[in-house]
């Protein structure tokens, strides 16, 4: 049913392997290369190279219009929708360009899923936000199929108990944070390799975050995500590789236990000790 | 008045404050004072007609020939009043405008606000606001020197009996005039539905269109329809159009071919020449008056209340 045109991803972890410990995979999923953005001229990101591994979280920190979110949104082309951006350079996800001549951005958005800042569940029924996707890129044809799709989905974010009961209630009626995690689940239901996250708690209360952060935790074992953050606390709490952008460079990126206790650059240092930000 | 350190700098202050006041209240109890004014004698008039004439006939009477003879020994001495062929009438004019305005109307507002490019539209916009400007008299000669006899003639070419003051020659131009109403309220709903819903069908892989069919219009119906109530009002009360390009004679049909007078049409007629004041002929246009701003009203509070309604929801 599932009909990937982009070739599969190279790691051959099995899931439970891989929770046992923090490996990483030496392929990279997404390579970014001399990454260059402007938005109508003014330039928001500079030459900015960056792995990231797979299966693991990537979190992007640094101040606020430090860039991190413009990187985020050039992975899945959402740049693409903002009049007058401009990206050169070089993304690939798992060895094909993302912003090759034949890329089906359609395509592209089904192998990464983007979770926002403000929950935006669909004015719709919290049945058919997460059928949403499984919809429009025809992966279930019966009733049946869909069902599940959604059950499972719904459950791997963490929200199948809570909502079971009332699938067909308003989205909008749920509360905050379970409107992100009804996001999450819809992102998910489309069977993505990569989540992209811009920062996923910003909304929210700080239960309704640590539920989140959870379920990021888990996610990781099967996805690749990538995450922006505002709080260094919930870089430190989720990720296991960190970069930090600082006026539209990337400074450093390595293990997010690297980058908070010993980081090599000095802004780095002044930022995760607080000193500038 | 007192001598402390709080008191007035100027002690005219406080009377000027209040002559202000009361100025600004007058003028909007003036406008006030003047619409019950207004509201009240159509209902006292009509209160009246319905004395001669009962109020089951003028509501389901199919009758309509409102002509009453001069001296009362004349034949024919009193006349009928049944509005329904009125109703229907102007029912049918509506519809006919409806289902040329609703389309072109949300389409427009649709490219408007989706597709097009932030120049063309600051072009387009004002050119369809200007369609709005065009008075309606003019709508009306060209309705009845243009569009009538070109349908007329077109239909007698096919083989159809096409009547020169149809209800399709006035509801066509009438829609028209409705387009640029239903396209601007469409498009204040349409961008009023946030971008972070754009944003998530397209991040799941939606293509545009199936981002605008699937998210953008579903949250922006309930909206649109109240746009559609609003234009339907209009519809209902728009009589310059209707008085030069629909007919005069009270036919009971549905047929958009056929000739049909609207409720707008009648009280002009009712009205226009020399007249009695107390004839039931005359009292009669105030009842259709009243039974007008009542229908119109009620669209009018619903329409924008499920504008108003959809706007909160997004704020």
């Amino acid at each position: 049913m599932i009909d990937k045109t982009l070739v599969q991803p190279p790691t051959v972890l099995s899931s439970s392997e891989d929770s046992t410990s923090d490996v990483i995979d030496l392929v990279p999923k997404i390579r970014a290369s001399d990454v260059n953005v402007s938005y109508s001229g003014n330039q928001a990101i500079k030459n900015v190279n960056l792995d990231i591994k797979s299966k693991a979280v990537t979190a992007l920190i640094g101040p606020s219009g430090c860039g991190k979110t413009t990187f985020l949104r050039c992975i899945n082309r959402m740049n693409d929708l903002i009049e007058g951006c401009e990206v050169t350079g070089n993304i690939t996800l798992d060895n094909e360009d993302v912003y090759g001549a034949d890329v089906d951005v359609v395509v592209l958005r089904r192998r990464i899923g983007m979770v926002f800042q403000k929950p935006n569940p669909f004015p719709k029924s919290i049945y058919e936000n997460v059928a949403y996707g499984p919809r429009i890129h025809g992966q279930a044809a019966k009733g049946d199929e869909l069902d599940e799709i959604v059950e499972r989905s719904l459950i791997r974010a963490g929200l199948w108990d809570e909502v079971k009961n009332r699938l067909e209630a308003p989205a909008t009626g749920l509360s905050g944070g379970q409107q992100q995690r009804l996001c999450i689940a819809r992102a998910i239901a489309v069977e993505p390799d990569v989540i992209l996250m811009d920062e996923p708690c910003s909304a929210l209360d700080p239960i309704a975050t640590a539920r989140i952060e959870e379920l990021i935790d888990d996610l990781r074992t099967k996805y690749t995500i990538v995450i922006v953050t505002h709080s260094m606390q919930q870089a430190a709490r989720v990720s296991q590789r960190t970069a930090f952008f600082h006026l539209g460079e990337l400074v450093e990126e390595n293990e997010a236990k690297v980058i908070f206790t010993n980081p090599s650059d000095e802004r780095t240092r002044a930022y995760v000790t607080g000193s500038i930000g | 008045m007192t001598t402390s350190s709080l008191s007035s700098r100027h002690p005219n202050q406080l009377l000027v404050e209040r002559l202000i006041r009361t100025i600004l209240f007058s003028c909007s109890a003036v406008a006030i004072f003047i619409t019950i004014g207004i509201v009240a004698s159509l209902i006292f008039e009509a209160m009246r007609f319905f004395q001669s004439v009962s109020i089951f006939e003028f509501l389901f009477g199919t009758e309509w020939s409102p002509q009453t003879a001069l001296r009362a020994d004349q034949v024919g001495a009193s006349g009928r009043f049944g509005a329904v062929p009125l109703f229907v009438g102007t029912a049918l004019i509506s519809t006919v405008a409806l289902c040329v305005s609703a389309p072109l109307g949300i389409f427009s507002a649709i490219y408007l606000s989706e597709y097009a490019s932030d120049t063309l539209r600051s072009y387009v916009k004002p050119l369809l606001e200007i369609l709005a400007g065009i008075p309606t008299v003019v709508y009306g000669f060209f309705a009845a020197i243009v569009i009538a006899p070109a349908l007329s003639d077109f239909g007698s070419r096919i083989g159809l009996e096409v009547a020169y003051e149809s209800a399709l020659a006035a509801g066509l131009v009438m829609g028209v005039m409705i387009i640029p109403l239903i396209s601007s309220i469409s498009d204040d709903i349409i961008t009023a539905v946030p971008d972070s819903l754009r944003e998530g069908s397209r991040g799941l892989g939606a293509t545009k269109s199936e981002t605008i069919r699937r998210v953008v219009l579903p949250a922006a119906l309930p909206g649109i329809a109240g746009g559609i109530l609003l234009a339907i009002s209009r519809a209902v009360g728009e009589t310059m159009i209707v008085v030069m390009a629909a007919g005069l004679a009270a036919n009971l049909t549905f047929n958009p071919l056929n000739a049909v007078t609207t409720v707008t049409v009648q009280i002009v007629v009712l009205l226009t020449g020399d007249q009695e004041f107390d004839s039931s002929k005359t009292l009669a246009a105030f009842a259709l008056g009243l039974a007008l701003f009542c229908v119109t009203m009620v669209l009018n509070v619903i329409g924008s209340q499920i504008v108003k309604k959809f706007r909160e929801q997004y704020d």
